[in-house]
């Protein structure tokens, strides 16, 4: 069902081949396993990473462990229920950065694209990159648009971008490469919450169309 | 306690505060960030009696200027710098006493990038993510998030009296050298570099870019072509993770770096030379050579079997 694999000496990712499994759930189950040499625990796509100290234990003792763990757990692919946010969004021309771009690479009209990147509901992937940024498939493919070439050096906070066959949230200001399709007055990350950012893998998310006027009276009320 | 602090008259190049205790926070695209140079960090604590892992300054080419306004001890491990107290130079690598309004002086590197220096005790500052490491881009660890600059003060709970000691000379390193050869592992995406790629990688030398930061070290040097790349999805990457974007360029991968990349990750940094690696100066060179999960393995135990015997 799965196979654990080391990328270099302190670092390795459980791979699942079954489609189905909650990842984040099992990453969940072993943050409470006590193998006490882990470090860090990261849910992605299709693999669990995990950071272990290798000054106290190897691979191969590292790989018994969380394999006999990851055997005891009861693994079940039947869904627990999912969170759904429904996240307001701006596509205004003063938020909406490169939608020139991306109407230019697709062949689409602005509001095709805005229908488009409405009409579907998004699973988070993961959250990483840089801290709060929210990973979600998948895109509609007539989106689809390889990253900037040259990456913005400040892409602003609660942009929202798409390449590939994802769609993401900038929830700090940060340099990025993805194209900016538009923005949310809401910030989901924050340094006083704990945990720092609520939204999670498997979580389901919907974007619901606001004019400049909604977005900035959302912004002053925050 | 009121009257145990310090403060900085010059800031230098780049110096923040790290300790090795930020974990378990990359799910929120947290880095651990952290000493670079991480062993010489744990014997800069070593040296003054704290817990290896306790917070230290992180200094980065020309070092501070700092004031003490009480006695304690302090220890000061890595680069090879013109280190003055009092205008007095010093040699760093044992414990040294430092009286009320004595002046530290880190002047400029000689070889290697970075100072550590740890007082005894700890520095009274409310951890963020578990720990006091700095993190400018979300303004967390360190004085306010940020870097060290010129006026900061920082309180300390000082600790009792500590035994002098010395860090072995087997333990220092050199960095001295022209040229470093560097382990590696091969990475998951390995097989995505040609033939000529990997002869290129592992018969040539590649310089360090002094554009290299504490997210990562960019190399100058023969161009990784690839073979044509599918759409490839963003995986785990960490520190000591080599990269290698489009165009051609690997970058290891240190402290600060992202959780999680969209290039393909050709090697892995043997842990044992990742500390170095953070050491040696712009415009030296390194070059690679592949070594198995066990030999790398074999090097981190022989050095903490070495590191039991010697830090005592």
């Amino acid at each position: 069902m799965f196979e654990i694999i080391n990328i270099g000496d302190s670092f390795v990712s459980v791979n699942f081949k079954e489609k189905k499994i909650n990842l984040f759930e099992i990453s969940k189950q072993l943050e409470k396993s006590n193998i006490k040499e882990i470090e860090n625990i990261v849910c992605s796509n299709s693999s669990i990473g995990i950071e272990y100290d290798s000054d106290r234990t190897n691979f191969k003792i590292i790989n018994d462990k969380i394999n006999n763990y990851l055997q005891s757990l009861k693994i079940n692919s039947k869904k627990k229920k999912t969170k759904i946010w429904t996240i307001p969004i701006c596509y205004d021309k003063e938020f909406a950065l490169d939608i020139e771009k991306i109407s230019q690479s697709t062949d689409l009209s602005k509001s095709s694209i805005i229908k488009i990147h409405l009409n579907q509901v998004y699973k988070v992937n993961m959250i990483g990159f840089i801290p709060g940024f929210v990973y979600m498939k998948t895109l509609n493919d007539q989106l689809k648009i390889s990253r900037k070439k040259n990456p913005r050096l400040t892409v602003p906070e609660g942009s929202i971008g798409i390449a590939d066959n994802m769609c993401g949230i900038y929830n700090i200001q940060s340099p990025g490469g993805w194209n900016i399709i538009g923005r949310t007055p809401l910030s989901f990350f924050s340094i006083y919450n704990s945990p720092p950012i609520k939204i999670k893998p498997e979580d389901e998310i919907k974007f619901k169309k606001i004019n400049k006027k909604e977005f900035f009276k959302i912004l002053y009320e925050k | 306690m009121k009257n145990n602090y310090i403060k900085f008259l010059s800031s230098g190049t780049l110096t923040t505060i790290q300790d090795l205790k930020r974990k378990g926070y990359k799910k929120y695209g947290i880095p651990e960030s952290g000493p670079l140079d991480k062993k010489s960090s744990m014997y800069a604590n070593f040296l003054v009696g704290n817990p290896l892992k306790n917070e230290v300054i992180e200094t980065t080419f020309k070092g501070p200027k700092i004031k003490f306004y009480f006695n304690c001890y302090i220890g000061i491990t890595g680069a090879e710098s013109n280190i003055k107290v009092n205008n007095r130079k010093i040699n760093i690598n044992k414990t040294i006493s430092i009286f009320k309004n004595d002046i530290l002086d880190i002047g400029n590197i000689i070889n290697g990038n970075r100072n550590y220096i740890a007082v005894n005790g700890q520095f009274d500052i409310n951890p963020a993510f578990g720990s006091l490491s700095t993190y400018e881009k979300i303004l967390i660890g360190g004085i306010k998030g940020k870097k060290c600059k010129k006026n900061d003060v920082i309180y300390i709970n000082k600790s009792n009296k500590v035994p002098f000691k010395v860090i072995s000379e087997t333990l220092i390193k050199k960095y001295d050298k022209k040229n470093y050869t560097i382990r590696i592992i091969k990475g998951p995406e390995w097989n995505i570099l040609t033939k000529d790629d990997k002869n290129n990688l592992l018969k040539n030398k590649y310089k360090i870019n002094s554009q290299s930061d504490r997210m990562g070290i960019r190399l100058i040097g023969k161009e990784m072509k690839m073979k044509k790349l599918l759409d490839f999805e963003s995986c785990h990457v960490f520190r000591g993770v080599v990269q290698c974007p489009k165009n051609g360029k690997p970058i290891i991968l240190m402290n600060d770096c992202q959780t999680t990349g969209g290039y393909p990750r050709i090697a892995i940094i043997a842990k044992k030379d990742i500390d170095l690696l953070s050491q040696i100066n712009p415009n030296k060179t390194i070059s690679f050579k592949i070594i198995t999960l066990e030999e790398s393995e074999n090097l981190i135990s022989y050095s903490i079997r070495k590191e039991k015997k010697l830090l005592i």
